[in-house]
């Protein structure tokens, strides 16, 4: 090996800095990447040859009924229980406070009996009212889009295909407007599944069950225009189908789970920069691992030229984005990424020339060529909330304002007695537990503060610290300070799990939940980001994907650029 | 049991405890639920303790191997979040006078034992508990009563861990009912504008 030869290949790239990674504006701006849940899952399931069955379909004229999916894996199978419902339009709302959906899911650990099935018709309907066991993973429930649902039943009633535009515009049929895992309202714990292979990476079960869901959907919609147009009735086109995704509605709840998920919001953006720094550190590319990159690039350009909006916060950064690629495109097409550590140089161009947006999707394009060097990472992105827990109370006080310190420069550097700096409080409202985001000046709301405010609270302990002598150890400080426990353990999670913490202020006049929403759903691996206002957002999940009867592992994992064939 | 996690830390904020000291009382919660106690109906006997005689959260005020509360009872998980703090550093055996509902103490004296790799046993009036960090053996817990600390002790029979943690149902409205103090009473304004509604949900 020459000098030049090995100098090339044992270049080291530092991760990203937390302080670079972990501000709103850029958790803002992530986009899928291949170690996105839905695709790790979908992957995961072709390559091991899940099977898929429909056991159930027992739905009415008036689409009244249920349903039962099955997956089946090596080891286990997994049943989505699905009801549906014939809903008023004056009832259907994505918020937490609605009370009744157009239908309800389950996702049953193996294969419900009919008395399984008969328990979980008195229960999944009524959601957050009604009590499920240990047998089951998730609760959901879902709304059509009106305007399309509308529209595909009539056309296909009449044999006619739906209008592919009307498709692209909405882009799907019905939205889950919650999917509620781990333990709530009577589900197993994460405890009780994380050590099975196939949901040992996060939201494993719960992507599932909208993988089912959108099956289930396409059999509903069908059926009603079946129902409709009897024997002139056509099935839907399976391109057509295919483009077609689960909407989401996602609010603020969202938010607090960023906050208050700091070991494992750390190993998802630890992952993702572990993959960036592995591609970056490559010294060459290969001219297939190039032509991948350019092909995928193209079609994500494709779909962000129909990524639709209407608020004018994501039009603007959809316009810096466009922008974006109209600079990466041809600097891809004419740069040597053969040679001289391509991804590097690339990455760093970017740096200097795109805005976030532009930066962010070409460090999750770059991943792409490289699964065998970033797919194993994976199941790395759970984590056990509980192993950073205990407090070190032998550390000194000193050693605490250092962690602070290093943490929180921001916080040290912001006035915290103005009005701007502490405008908004999260709370929860008694309406069904619906967190909320109030302004603190306006509302009287303060009591009943939720702890999501570390940038605020690491500050207040900071100027406290600096009262008591700093070898002081920590326990004997919380003794008689049991106010800043909270904060304390935090900074010592942080200072063992350091993407975990968002580096800005969660409080603040600016500041926009939906960039927190953001980050969580473009891991996910949801696309179409559409901000509705500056507190919820709707999305597409598994929009191109196979329908999972077709799962193969030639389609498992790219479904989510379009246009694989154009 | 996350959920009974999650409902014993709102519940234990309701009753005044600060949100650290509140997430000790919801694991010790967890901890104890695991291994078949039901440990949320002396959390309500606690965090009903803590509201009708205000917040003696606050630690304990030690003497040597005596430690006392300020107000003339210990809270269990101040009590066992400072041991816990202290990590090994505790001299045993340890005195501990009027401890409210000792059960809670169980957990953090689990994490002495596996501190210390030694099974570490609590006696209070008319029984004792023993653990060494995992497994537990326990005999009629008080609702009140000095307790001491002690290294040693011996469990007949390891505990089988339970993923489900069973509770009166009473038991469980009377956490909600302190739940229920740490969220705000819904007005209009706040249903549009506190979750970001106002556009339409139908399209």
């Amino acid at each position: 090996m020459t000098d030049q030869a090995e100098h090339d290949a044992t270049k080291a790239v530092p991760l990203r800095a937390p302080a670079q990674v972990m501000r709103l504006a850029r958790l803002g701006s992530l986009h899928q990447c291949r170690l996105s849940f839905m695709r790790q899952l979908t992957r995961r399931m072709a390559r091991e040859g899940w099977q898929f069955t429909r056991s159930v379909f027992e739905v009415t004229s008036q689409g009244v009924g249920h349903a039962v999916y099955t997956a089946t894996g090596p080891d286990r199978s997994y049943s989505l229980v699905a009801f549906a419902h014939d809903l008023p339009d004056e009832l259907r709302s994505d918020r937490v406070i609605a009370e009744a959906w157009d239908a309800t899911f389950t996702l049953f650990d193996g294969v419900p009996s009919p008395q399984d099935i008969a328990r979980l018709a008195r229960n999944v309907p009524i959601q957050e009212a009604g009590r499920i066991k240990e047998s089951e993973l998730s609760l959901s429930r879902a709304n059509r889009s009106v305007r399309l649902w509308t529209h595909v039943v009539n056309r296909l009633a009449r044999g006619q295909q739906p209008d592919p535009d009307m498709i692209a515009e909405v882009g799907y049929l019905m939205r889950t407007t919650a999917v509620y895992g781990s333990g709530k309202f009577g589900a197993a714990d994460r405890d009780v599944i994380a050590d099975r292979p196939e949901l040992a990476a996060p939201f494993q079960a719960e992507m599932l069950s909208v993988f089912l869901t959108r099956w289930f959907v396409r059999d509903m919609v069908e059926h009603m225009a079946r129902v409709q147009g009897r024997d002139r009735a056509v099935p839907l086109d399976p391109d057509l189908a295919n483009r077609l995704g689960i909407g989401n509605s996602t609010g603020l709840g969202m938010a607090p789970f960023l906050v208050n998920h700091p070991m494992l919001v750390n190993n998802w953006v630890l992952v993702r920069e572990t993959a960036l720094a592995r591609v970056r550190a490559l010294p060459a590319a290969t001219p297939d691992e190039v032509a991948l990159f350019r092909s995928l690039l193209a079609r994500s350009a494709r779909a962000v030229a129909g990524w639709q909006t209407g608020h004018p916060h994501q039009l603007a950064k959809l316009a810096s984005l466009r922008a974006d690629l109209a600079l990466l495109l041809p600097r891809a097409d004419a740069a040597d990424l053969g040679t001289a550590h391509p991804w590097d140089r690339l990455f760093l161009w970017a740096e200097e020339t795109l805005s976030n947006e532009g930066q962010e999707l070409l460090a999750s394009l770059m991943l792409e060529p490289y699964g065998p060097l970033v797919d194993g990472l994976g199941p790395c992105m759970a984590a056990v909330e509980e192993a950073g827990f205990r407090i070190d109370g032998s550390m000194t006080l000193n050693d605490m304002a250092r962690l602070i310190e290093d943490q929180f420069p921001w916080a040290l550097g912001t006035d915290w007695s103005s009005r701007e700096a502490t405008a908004r409080a999260w709370y929860v409202s008694e309406e069904k537990l619906e967190p909320r985001l109030g302004e603190r000046h306006d509302e009287d709301i303060a009591a009943y503060e939720q702890p999501l405010a570390p940038g605020r609270d690491a500050a207040a302990l900071h100027k406290m610290l600096a009262a008591w002598p700093g070898e002081t150890p920590l326990a004997a400080f919380l003794l008689k300070h049991p106010e800043h426990r909270h904060i304390a353990r935090r900074l010592q999670i942080g200072a063992k799990a350091p993407y975990g913490e968002i580096r800005d202020n969660t409080i603040g006049a600016d500041m926009l939940p939906i960039d927190m929403l953001r980050a969580k759903l473009s891991f996910f691996g949801a696309t179409s980001f559409d901000p509705r206002s500056d507190r919820w957002i709707r999305i597409t999940m598994f929009a191109g994907a196979p329908y999972p009867p077709d799962l193969t592992e030639e389609n498992a994992d790219l479904w989510v650029y379009p246009g694989a064939d154009a | 049991m996350t959920e009974t996690e999650s409902l014993a830390k709102t519940a234990a904020r309701g009753a005044g405890l600060s949100w650290g000291m509140a997430e000790e009382a919801a694991k010790a919660t967890r901890w104890l639920c695991a291994r078949g106690v039901d440990a949320c109906d002396p959390l309500v006997a606690l965090l009903f303790r803590h509201d009708e005689e205000g917040h003696a959260q606050t630690g304990p005020d030690r003497s040597g191997d005596r430690w006392q509360g300020a107000e003339g009872w210990l809270c269990p998980i101040a009590t066992g979040a400072y041991l816990s703090d202290l990590a090994g550093a505790t001299h045993l055996p340890l005195g501990l006078k009027r401890v409210a509902l000792p059960i809670f103490l169980l957990p953090f004296a689990a994490q002495l034992a596996r501190d210390i790799g030694s099974p570490v046993s609590l006696i209070w009036d008319g029984g004792q508990a023993t653990t060494d960090g995992e497994a537990i053996a326990l005999t009629c817990p008080p609702p009140m009563s000095d307790v001491a600390l002690m290294k040693g002790g011996t469990i007949a029979a390891p505990a089988v861990r339970h993923t489900r943690a069973e509770s009166d149902q009473m038991i469980l409205v009377s956490l909600g009912i302190y739940a229920a103090r740490t969220r705000a009473p819904a007005t209009e304004a706040s249903r549009l504008a506190g979750a970001g509604a106002g556009l339409t949900d139908n399209d």
